[in-house]
Formats: structure tokens, C-alpha cells, sequence
């Protein structure tokens, strides 16, 4: 009973039944992914899409200026995730073998469904995804001095998160100059925010109460995000000017239409940063411990809300903007 | 020497904002991500009167030939003997029949991969009138550019799936969120009474008073 005990941090699951439960999911999954590949293309493809962008922002987090976590659980997160990131990535080729082959099962074995996928977008995307995800591994695992480690981060978090414009629709759109500008900046924008919610979390847990330190922590981290929110915003806004043929494409396609379900959750989002970096923020600065603890379950909200954008952008990766 | 002031941080982020759109903006339009069939031999619903060699089927994009990238079968699903599919130019793919059709409804399916990586299919019937001896297709009434692009109506469900993982997470940020504020305005305890069914005294003994 006392593992299920309230506490004002959080609700507290046993491990057990966590880990039951997600093994449970795992495999209802996985099944109706074996009879509906194009499902377990979405999935694979949202899982590595959500871990990918987060181990990339995470380790530039701790590369940069921005929040230092505590080094250990930043480092093992990151680790856990660019394994996640490179396994979803691999069963995504898996699944995508199947849906361009088109008859169940035996799709993995046609030589002209395999090589469509390995030697077209998707295939060059998730090999470059993979050597940057080896790249962040062994940035956060090395013994090197910083500086090496440093350059494997920076490298393998550009990489990860360059690999998602070689598939999809920023192979078809043009300028291809702008619409690579304003994705890369949409994506490493969106890698910072995510990964740095989530180095400040953990750099808060780890400074144990210490107000100082997380007035100090939060100050930086808002300075960081204006310049990330604007850099997000304009990538995505050029994206959208560049994808959809006409404005009524918002409404009348799919494409449009979940890309205005996103906008609609990161305006939301961007009011609970609001509300944090000039309610919040000050009030912790000045000591006041409850704004602290109201701050980091604001935190926590945003990750949430965060990863459920990057969840419905691999959702939007897959419609036409064209209709 | 007098030093240049530092524009604002506001000032410069909307400084890269409006340059951006304008660069964006100054740009020429741009292209359709998922290919679409524009022409075909034969046009849906048409007859072909006279002998059809083989059918083509034109993209506005470019796209990849994949496995059974199409097929004819009759009405009663009999499939009907095919070449190997050729793709010219990117765009135009083209595809001998075996055998001469007779008379009767037939079914041509296509699915192609655009250069996103999307599988694109759809099929159309069509008709052929006269059991043919060596007299070529009427082509005025079954070859052309199609009136509207033709292909597969959207899914709704990426959208259904979208919209509630949105409101899901819009709604119960939207609650925690308003909580902590009240919370920190008004001086009650952030989220004790509602997790712990007590006073906010209660929570400050689970440690609320830490970080």
C-alpha cells in the first residue's frame, strides 16, 4: 500500500504493474501491427520520431549553455532513449517493407518492396538517424576529455535530428534550400525545447531544494526559450506557407486539418510557458518555494504536452499537404 | 568610438520572425507532395472499342514502381495476364497486356510510391465493347487527361486520432495548470487536497515545503 501512497511530486505506480501494463500495450501492438503493417509503421515511426528528438535535445541540453542536469539519470535517460530511437527505427523499415509490398507477411521477403524502402528516403533517413544516434551514445559514454564528448553530442543531435528530412515531405517541396532551412530549425528548435523541459526537470530534482539553484536554473532556461520558441515558430509557419498549396488547404485537407489540431495544442503550450515565465518565474526567483513546486508540475505538464506534439506531428508527417 | 547599443531580445526575435516570412513569402508556390493520377489508358468508366495493347497510367509527381503496381481483372476478379511494368520519364507508367481482352467490364488497380515515401492506390473500371480482331483501340473515347484528379478519398481516422490526443492533453494540462496558479494566488497548497482528499496541512507534511 505504501507504494501507492499520494505524494505532492507525483503518483506514484508500482514498478511492477508499470512495466506489466506497457508490456501488455507492447504486445497488443505489435500484433496489430503484424496484421495492419501500415499501423506499425505509424507507431515505429511515432516512437522514433518522440525518443529520437528527445535524446537529441537532451544531449545538447547538457552540451550547451542551457540547464546542466544531474549527470547521471541525464545521461542514462539519454542512453535508454538512442537505444529506443534506433530499434524504432529499424522495425520501421521493417513495417514499411511490408506496406510497399503490400500481401501480409510475406512482403519481407520481395526484393523489389526491400530495395524501394532501404535505397529510397526512408531507408538513407534511418541509417543517418542511426549513426547520430550512435554518435549521442557514445557522447554521454565516452571517458574522453568534454571536447570530444562535446563534438560526438553536437554532431549526433544535428545528425538525429537532420535524418528526419530525408524522408518525406521535404523531399518533394521546393525551394529546397528554405524548405531544409526551416525544417532543420523547426526540428533542432523542437529537440531543444523538449530535451531542455526535460534536462530542467531533472536539474531540479537534483538541486534538492536548493532555491538559489533553481531560481538560477529557471532564469537561464527562460532566457534559452525565447530565442528556441521564435526559432519553432518561424521554421513551422515557413513550413506551412511552403507545403500547403492554398490557405483553404488548412481546412479542406487532412494534412490542414491536423496541422491546426497542433497549432491549436502549441498555443496552449505557449500559454503555459507564458504563464510560467512571467508568473512563475519571478516568484521562484524571489524564494517563494510553493512557486517552485507549482513550476515543476508545469514542467512535467508541458513534457507531456510536448511529446503528444511530436506524437501528432508523426501523425501530420504521413498525410498530403496537396490533398 | 562610440559602441553600438544591442537591439532587444524582442526586437531581434521578431526581426528573424518577419525575415523569415518575408524570404518564405518571396518564394515561388509549391509543389504537391503525393503523386496523383492524371491521365490514364484507358480513362476511368470508358469503353474501348477495338484491340488494347496495354495500359498507361500518367502521375503529376514522380513516383517508384512497386510490387503489383497494377493489375487488370475482370468483373468477376479473374486477374488478366501482364508484362512487367515500365516507368518512363518518372512519371508514366505503362504495362503490355499478354493476351487480347474480350469482351466485357474489367477493373485496373494501381498503387505507386511517391518520392515522400507514401504509398498512393486506387482503382477504376472500364469497359471493352467488341471482342477484337487486329482493329487498334478507339482512343478518342478511352485515353486522356482525367477531369479531376483521381485517387483515394483522405482518411479521417489520422485526424479522429490527432484531435484526441490533443484535447486529452490540452484538457488535463489545462486542469493541472490552473490548479498550480490558484494554488500560488490564493495561498492554498498546490494539488493537496485534491490528490489527498485533506486539508492542504496534510500535503506539507509529504514534503511540499521541499522543492
Amino acid at each position: 500500500m505504501s507504494e501507492l501512497r499520494a505524494t505532492p511530486g507525483a503518483l506514484r505506480v508500482p514498478p511492477d504493474a508499470a512495466a506489466a501494463a506497457a508490456g501488455l500495450v507492447v504486445a497488443a501492438l505489435t500484433a496489430a501491427s503484424l496484421l495492419h503493417p501500415e499501423l506499425g509503421l505509424y507507431v515505429t515511426q511515432a516512437v522514433g520520431l518522440v525518443t529520437g528528438i528527445l535524446a537529441a535535445g537532451l544531449v545538447l541540453s547538457m552540451t550547451t549553455s542551457g540547464p546542466r542536469p544531474a549527470a547521471p539519470s541525464a545521461t542514462s535517460l539519454v542512453a535508454t532513449l538512442a537505444k529506443v530511437a534506433f530499434v524504432a527505427g529499424v522495425c520501421s523499415l521493417g513495417f514499411s517493407v511490408l506496406t510497399v509490398a503490400g500481401n501480409g507477411l510475406r512482403g519481407l521477403s520481395d526484393g523489389l518492396a526491400r530495395d524501394v524502402v532501404l535505397r529510397g528516403g526512408d531507408g538513407q533517413s534511418v541509417a543517418v538517424r542511426c549513426l547520430g544516434l550512435v554518435a549521442v551514445s557514445l557522447s554521454v559514454r565516452t571517458r574522453a576529455a568534454g571536447r570530444t564528448a562535446r563534438l560526438f553530442a553536437v554532431a549526433g543531435a544535428v545528425t538525429v535530428a537532420g535524418s528526419f528530412l530525408l524522408a518525406g515531405h521535404t523531399r518533394t517541396h521546393g525551394p529546397a534550400v528554405l524548405v531544409v532551412l526551416c525544417a532543420l530549425a523547426h526540428v533542432l528548435a523542437a529537440a531543444a525545447w523538449v530535451g531542455g523541459l526535460v534536462a530542467l526537470a531533472l536539474s531540479l530534482r537534483a538541486a534538492h531544494g536548493d532555491q538559489q539553484v533553481a531560481a538560477m536554473l529557471l532564469t537561464r532556461f527562460a532566457r534559452l526559450m525565447s530565442f528556441v520558441l521564435t526559432t519553432l515558430l518561424a521554421g513551422g509557419v515557413g513550413l506551412a506557407v511552403l507545403y500547403l498549396p492554398e490557405p483553404a488547404a488548412l481546412v479542406q485537407t487532412a494534412y490542414g486539418q491536423v496541422l491546426l489540431i497542433k497549432l491549436a495544442l502549441v498555443a496552449g503550450l505557449l500559454v503555459i510557458s507564458s504563464a510560467n515565465h512571467y508568473r512563475l518565474v519571478p516568484l521562484a526567483a524571489s524564494g517563494k518555494a510553493r512557486a517552485v513546486q507549482v513550476l515543476r508540475t508545469n514542467i512535467a505538464v508541458e513534457q507531456i504536452a510536448l511529446i503528444t506534439v511530436l506524437l501528432i506531428t508523426a501523425v501530420l508527417m504521413r498525410q498530403s499537404p496537396g490533398g | 568610438m562610440r559602441r553600438r547599443r544591442a537591439l532587444p531580445a524582442r526586437l531581434r526575435a521578431a526581426a528573424v520572425v518577419v525575415a523569415s516570412l518575408g524570404v518564405v513569402l518571396a518564394t515561388p508556390g509549391p509543389a504537391l507532395a503525393h503523386a496523383r493520377l492524371v491521365t490514364a489508358l484507358p480513362a476511368p468508366g470508358s469503353t474501348v472499342h477495338g484491340a488494347l495493347s496495354h495500359v498507361s497510367l500518367g502521375f503529376d509527381e514522380a513516383v517508384t514502381l512497386v510490387p503489383r503496381s497494377v493489375s487488370v481483372t475482370t468483373d468477376l476478379g479473374v486477374p488478366v495476364a501482364l508484362d512487367a511494368p515500365v516507368l518512363r520519364g518518372g512519371r508514366t507508367v505503362t504495362v503490355a497486356l499478354q493476351d487480347r481482352l474480350s469482351a466485357g467490364r474489367y477493373v485496373l488497380a494501381w498503387r505507386v510510391r511517391s518520392d515522400d515515401g507514401h504509398i498512393e492506390s486506387s482503382s477504376f473500371p472500364f469497359s471493352v465493347a467488341v471482342a477484337t480482331g487486329s482493329a487498334p483501340a478507339d482512343r478518342s473515347a478511352a485515353a486522356g487527361a482525367l477531369p479531376a484528379p483521381v485517387g483515394p478519398g483522405e482518411p479521417v481516422w489520422p485526424v479522429l486520432v490527432a484531435a484526441a490526443l490533443a484535447v486529452a492533453a490540452g484538457l488535463g494540462a489545462a486542469v493541472v495548470v490552473r490548479r498550480g496558479l490558484r494554488a500560488v494566488s490564493g495561498g492554498a497548497e498546490p494539488y493537496g487536497e485534491a490528490r489527498n482528499g485533506r486539508s492542504g496541512g496534510s500535503s506539507r507534511r509529504h514534503g511540499a515545503s521541499r522543492l
